[in-house]
């Protein structure tokens, strides 16, 4: 089930009053929440439910384990490793294991050697690095003695709740349990933001990153060779644009939806092609998975703290699993790295030009030479093999020709963009006057965006949303 | 990492605000959006869900147009360029005023009840449609012929059509324009052939693929509309087609007649909806039509049914002149079976299929665009290109096959 679709709007009209009705009696509300979370799961296929439930019952066996019958800094130390290696068993089997069988075998094969490897296909459970991620992170908080251990009632719906259980944003246990143990007021509703963030996320997937994908993007990362340098170009950047306004669309929906619920969720894009250097993209793009990978792994390696070197290790590290994480393929390690060396290379140059916290002294140059680099990095990300990346590459300088983009796609890379540099008043200032609006008139613009986004919605309805799969 | 700067205080509602108002839209978005709803209903599976989304549809689909509320959705559809979908779907208003959607008596192949397998001798230019039916008689059990193996056959075979329009020799001038249409199967293998082709001959190539669609709910996308469509779109000169991975279900007819997802009349169905999608390429201008195997799927009642489909594929081909059937399944498969992994013959193990155990995965769509492209290099006589004459230039020159 997909947010952008006619069943998940039948299932959270169901859910939305309902979950209001029970919120003043947590003992009903919670296992009526974890119910919904499940369902709406098992939609795509009822035995990830079981995965689901498994992952839930054994973080918060070993949480308590830890905090309550490990008597020893060691012992604690002991239960942790067991746990993430549980977790981190799970991930790699239903994720990793093809890749990794298949890197062995081709590369005794090249040397001659095939191994007999036990070649599996496993199936990939939608969510399970959002959610693995989630359960690590709220473990090693109880490992370090920053939260608690919480129910079980209230850690399954903190594991499972919809909206973020299929593509993040990656929650805090502490950011949202906190939050279920009191009731939300049902007066207080953040519904102008909500919609906003709703309306704004379904107009930028159907209209501009669906749109993109489809009459530029596709068909030119499907077959390089049979474009001009004009179309690679075109669809690099457009690329950028669709996988930013396709991810944030996702992100938005899910803020949106857990408002309308009553629960806030920290934000995971802070209009990152505004950047003006790696890092800071690194602040605003999927911002929950920055800071996790800052928090329990970069800072787990040492951090900064082990000299200069180690310090560029440590990023690289971190950047070229952050690039794993995202899918168990090489390109995107690849992808990892060149943003590792990317922040190497930045931390190394603020260390021998002045320190690195300074603003930088041309902006504009700063922030055209990080945004080349987040787009071309992004042809690595995008591409399905390194042949398609050279023949990205070998028609990007040779590919002459005339172009096929269309005035109207370069006007929907160029909205895309643009929509990042709209100021944050602006925003809020909408926000006002929607809330001032009656019910009706408000019922009315919000069908209005209805009707366009499905006019855009082609045939074959909305295609997935890119982070889907990882 | 710095976090985000907070977002701005934001207003606040009551509950029953907000629940009027999102009832207001939905009550609105469904009214003004009917046609969407029964659209989407459609192309849902059997069940409670489709049954409920298409009477709540229709019943809102009545009310807009007597209130003339489909009105807004109209304009913008014009705004945008989209074509009003026809009220009754063409491929079952055919179906309709054909009143026997049975078996042509007059063809060489007869559906079959059990899974039969395809055909695959080597003798393709000279092997006629007979041949092909000589394997697929209802007494052949789900196993390739053991003469007859895929595995077996050193190149990819069509099911030869004798007469159809006449090919020419690709040129820089007068390219072969190749088009690669059908469902989400050929999400990999359209860029993947179109990027082979273009490699060893002059092609210009165009991949259109409808996720989620099939002969099987033509209520939902018709296939006999987009290959009309795609003529004056694409103008192709031949055209790749691989449909199958959402038509493992059972078919209705507007008059209510049921076709059980394998048996022979369901079949027989296919095969005649199959024909229909074909002759409307060949109206359309392109030359050849190469209609691609179902490679199996994973689940054996699933691949029970690929081999309906491939039976379904062969008849509608033997009928019609210029439509050819490919057999792909020769280096995908384990003797027509379904398999995850192949063994080059260098040793080397290769992952073909996607984790859905229905979609080939990339390694898996280039093995197979390579079967496709066999037959388009012979047929179409890819190689040196001799250099422009004024005889040649911007004109085809036709070679009779």
């Amino acid at each position: 089930m997909i947010f952008p679709t006619l069943q998940f709007a039948a299932f959270f009209a169901v859910v939305l009053p309902l979950s209001w009705l029970l919120m003043p009696h947590p003992r009903l509300w919670k296992p009526f929440i974890i119910a919904a979370s499940y369902f709406f799961y098992g939609s795509a296929n009822p035995h990830y439910v079981f995965l689901l439930v498994g992952c839930t019952i054994w973080n918060q066996v070993m949480a308590i384990a830890i905090d309550r019958h490990c008597r020893s800094e060691r012992s604690r130390s002991i239960v942790l490793f067991i746990a993430l290696a549980g977790d981190l068993g799970l991930l790699g089997w239903f994720k990793y294991y093809g890749f990794f069988v298949d890197s062995v075998a081709a590369f005794t094969s090249r040397l001659g050697l095939p191994l007999p490897l036990p070649l599996l296909q496993v199936a990939l459970p939608i969510g399970i690095s959002f959610f693995t991620f989630q359960a690590m992170s709220y473990i090693i908080d109880v490992r370090r003695g920053q939260y608690e251990p919480a129910t079980f009632l209230d850690f399954a719906v903190y594991l499972s709740f919809f909206p973020h259980l299929i593509a993040g944003p990656i929650v805090r246990a502490r950011e949202l349990i906190g939050q279920f143990a009191t009731p939300r007021n049902p007066r207080r509703i953040e519904a102008a933001r909500a919609f906003g963030l709703i309306c704004g996320g379904l107009l930028k997937k159907v209209v501009i990153a669906d749109y993109l994908a489809t009459r530029l993007i596709d068909p030119v990362f499907g077959a390089p060779v049979l474009h001009s340098r004009w179309d690679v170009i075109a669809a690099i950047y457009g690329y950028a644009v669709q996988i930013y306004c396709d991810f944030s669309a996702y992100s938005d929906m899910a803020i949106g939806l857990a408002l309308l619920l009553g629960f806030q969720f920290p934000p995971n894009f802070d209009r990152p092609y505004l950047a003006l250097s790696i890092q800071e993209f690194w602040h605003r793009w999927h911002m929950t998975l920055s800071r996790w990978l800052r928090d329990y792994l970069y800072i787990g390696l040492g951090g900064n703290r082990k000299g200069r070197v180690r310090t560029y290790v440590n990023l690289m590290l971190t950047m070229l699993l952050g690039g794993l994480w995202h899918g168990a393929a090489w390109n995107f390690v690849l992808w990892g790295g060149m943003h590792g060396l990317g922040l190497a290379w930045e931390r190394w140059w603020g260390n021998h030009h002045g320190g690195r916290r300074q603003r930088p002294k041309h902006p504009v140059l700063s922030w055209f030479v990080t945004f080349q680099f987040v787009c071309f990095a992004w042809i690595l990300f995008r591409a399905d093999t390194m042949q398609t990346f050279g023949e990205l590459w070998h028609q990007l300088v040779f590919g002459g020709g005339q172009t096929t983009v269309t005035l109207a796609e370069v006007i929907v890379i160029l909205v895309g963009l643009g929509i990042q540099f709209i100021p944050r008043d602006l925003f809020a200032g909408w926000r006002i006057r929607f809330a001032e609006m009656g019910p009706v008139l408000q019922g009315v613009a919000l069908s209005v965006v209805l009707i366009i986004t499905s006019a855009f919605v082609s045939g074959q309805g909305v295609a997935p949303f890119i982070y889907y799969r990882f | 990492m710095a976090a985000a700067p907070p977002p701005s205080p934001s207003p606040t509602s009551p509950l029953s605000k907000v629940l009027l108002a999102i009832g207001i839209a939905f009550l609105l978005g469904i009214l003004f959006d009917a046609r969407s709803m029964v659209h989407a209903g459609q192309g849902m599976s059997d069940g409670p869900a489709r049954i409920v989304t298409l009477d709540v549809g229709r019943a809102a689909l009545a009310v807009a147009k007597v209130t003339h509320l489909t009105w807004p959705r109209h304009q913008l559809d014009a705004l945008l360029g989209h074509q009003t979908a026809p009220s009754v779907s063409p491929l079952l208003a055919l179906a309709a005023a054909t009143p026997t959607a049975q078996v042509d008596p007059t063809s060489t192949i007869q559906p079959t009840a059990t899974a039969v397998a395809v055909s695959t001798s080597t003798t393709s230019e000279t092997s006629t449609a007979a041949q092909v039916a000589s394997t697929a008689s209802p007494s052949a059990t789900p196993t390739m012929a053991p003469t007859a193996t895929p595995a077996a056959t050193a190149t990819p075979v069509a099911t030869p059509t004798p007469r159809g329009p006449p090919l020419f020799q690709p040129t820089k001038v007068h390219p072969l324009r190749l088009l690669v249409t059908g469902d989400s199967l050929t999400g990999y293998l359209g860029p993947e052939l179109i990027d082979a082709a273009a490699r060893v001959g002059p092609v210009l190539g165009f991949v259109d693929t409808h996720d989620g669609t099939g002969l099987t709910r033509p209520d939902f996308v018709d296939w006999s509309v987009v290959a009309s469509e795609q003529g004056p779109k694409y103008h192709p000169d031949a055209v790749v087609v691989l449909i199958g991975g959402n038509d493992f279900q059972n078919m209705t007819l507007p008059g209510g007649k049921f076709f059980l997802a394998g048996t022979p009349a369901w079949t027989a169905e296919y095969a005649r909806r199959v024909q229909v999608c074909m002759e409307r390429w060949l109206a359309g201008g392109a030359r050849r039509v190469y209609w691609l195997s179902m490679p199996p799927a994973r689940r054996p009642d699933w691949a029970h049914d690929d081999a309906q489909i491939n039976v379904a594929i062969q008849m509608a081909a033997a009928r019609v002149p210029g439509a050819e059937y490919v057999n792909i399944l020769g280096p995908i498969t384990n003797d027509g079976k379904y398999t995850d992994f192949i063994k080059k013959p260098n040793g080397q193990v290769l992952l073909i299929r996607e984790q859905d155990g229905v979609h080939l995965n990339q390694a898996g769509s280039q093995i197979a665009a390579d079967e496709v492209l066999k037959v388009l290099e012979r047929q179409w006589h890819f190689g040196p290109q001799p250099t422009p004459t004024p005889s040649s230039t911007g004109i085809a020159t036709p070679t009779v096959h």
